[in-house]
């Protein structure tokens, strides 16, 4: 009768353990993931990165989709333009930005830079 | 009471060699050597049948169909870093089925599919600068065709051009812009074929004509510009090689055939060794089975994404370790 006690008590144990472990594994793992940006101060223009908890995912030291070396000419516009990418991830869509995008944000291009 | 004892370490121990068993055999089935490694925090722009090319330790793709639509956007994917960068746009009509490549330094992107006809425009792209120039065009339109770059030229050959799967390759020369018919190819005539290139030696198999999955495997030697037949796809009794729409990759000096469509998408991986002329099997891909993937490698380190399986277009990418023992939580 007292091994059978014994026994109870061991698999309970050993129950919580492996519960214990998945719902840490779990937690850990879900930590930190939404997506946020940073704008970049690159000297004569800025840039962005897209995060996902401390992780760099999309580094855009250039307009996206333009030609050359173009930066966004304020601060302002790098936020946006990262919140509109931002917005396209987290709506499960790819996150392309195109020209339209841009110019339908006032997002200027083809600059003194 | 002695007895309900027994059945309960009975029980007890039939419990723990089933979890053991369970454990261990998921590990134990697979003895093929390679292991993958799940890059995507975040997932990439989802594509199929893309173009690119490798330079130094960035991989860029570009162009390709979403299902939806044909695409013209273009990403460089840092090795180093673990990050995407959106580039310029490429500059000609959207399309996929292009062929990519490098040729000392430059990218070069051209020919392919808009969805109504075979292209023949071709363009190169400036790492440094982020620009693209029109260069001469192809002489012939035609999609999945293959394109390498090798000793200061860049090669396009096989394809499918709207009405026939082709057999001609053409070479182009930088310094004065201009294409030439390349002669010589052994081969039959094919579309979505695959190659790989190891100390400047070109490796071509795999393909596909009239529903037969080509067999043959083929090494040209840019110096001479002549094509060798290596050892038959199907030479072993377990090879199973053939295939189309697959990718075709080097690392540390053996090449590898992965993924692509064989009557579906399919996720198998086989290796060459070039000094023995024989294949063998790797671990397969771990993420969904698929075809019309991009490889990016640098010679040392390789990472495979994008593609579709059926109608699903993907934008997972994954790192392949060919020489490390398979583990299934990374």
């Amino acid at each position: 009768m007292i091994s059978t006690a014994k026994y109870w008590v061991f698999i309970v144990l050993f129950l919580s353990l492996v519960l214990g472990y998945s719902i840490y594994n779990q937690t850990f793992t879900s930590e930190n993931q939404n997506f946020h940006s940073q704008v970049v101060n690159l000297n004569d223009g800025y840039g962005y990165q897209i995060m996902r908890g401390e992780k760099i995912v999309i580094f855009q030291e250039f307009i996206p989709g333009f030609p050359g070396k173009q930066k966004f000419a304020t601060e302002d516009q790098a936020l946006k333009t990262a919140g509109l990418v931002i917005a396209k991830i987290e709506a499960g869509k790819s996150p392309v930005l195109k020209v339209s995008d841009l110019t339908d944000n006032n997002i200027s291009t083809g600059a003194a830079h | 009471m002695n007895k309900r004892k027994w059945y309960v370490y009975k029980i007890t121990g039939m419990l723990i060699m089933a979890m053991v068993i369970s454990s261990c055999s998921s590990e134990d089935e697979d003895d093929d050597l390679g292991n993958w490694v799940d890059k995507s925090v975040f997932d990439g722009s989802a594509r199929s049948s893309i173009s690119g090319f490798t330079i130094n330790n960035v991989g860029y793709m570009g162009v390709g169909y979403d299902g939806d639509d044909y695409l013209s956007s273009f990403w460089a994917y840092d090795i180093e870093g673990d990050y995407w960068s959106q580039k310029a746009d490429f500059p000609g009509v959207a399309r996929n089925a292009a062929v990519g490549f490098e040729v000392d330094g430059v990218g070069y992107i051209g020919s392919g599919y808009d969805g109504v006809d075979e292209l023949t425009d071709f363009y190169r792209y400036n790492t440094v600068s982020n620009t693209w120039t029109e260069i001469a065009p192809l002489p012939t339109a035609r999609r999945n065709a293959v394109g390498f770059g090798v000793n200061g030229f860049g090669y396009v050959g096989t394809g499918y051009d709207g009405e026939n799967d082709r057999k001609d390759f053409w070479k182009y020369n930088p310094a004065n812009d201009t294409w030439t018919e390349l002669v010589g190819f052994g081969g039959n005539k094919r579309r979505s074929a695959t190659t790989f290139t190891i100390n400047e030696q070109v490796y071509l198999g795999t393909g596909v004509s009239n529903g037969i999955y080509l067999d043959d495997f083929w090494v040209f030697d840019p110096t001479t510009e002549s094509w060798t037949k290596k050892l038959d796809l199907d030479e072993e009794d377990e090879y199973a090689i053939q295939r189309s729409n697959a990718v075709g990759f080097t690392v540390n000096g053996y090449g590898y055939i992965a993924c692509g469509e064989l009557s579906g998408a399919t996720n198998t991986v086989w290796e060459y060794d070039p000094i023995l002329d024989e294949w063998e099997q790797k671990t397969s891909f771990e993420g969904a089975t698929r075809q019309d993937a991009i490889a990016f490698s640098n010679g040392s380190r390789v990472f495979i994404g994008m593609g579709r399986t059926g109608t699903l277009y993907l934008d997972d990418l994954d790192e392949f370790f060919p020489q490390d023992e398979y583990e299934e939580e990374d």
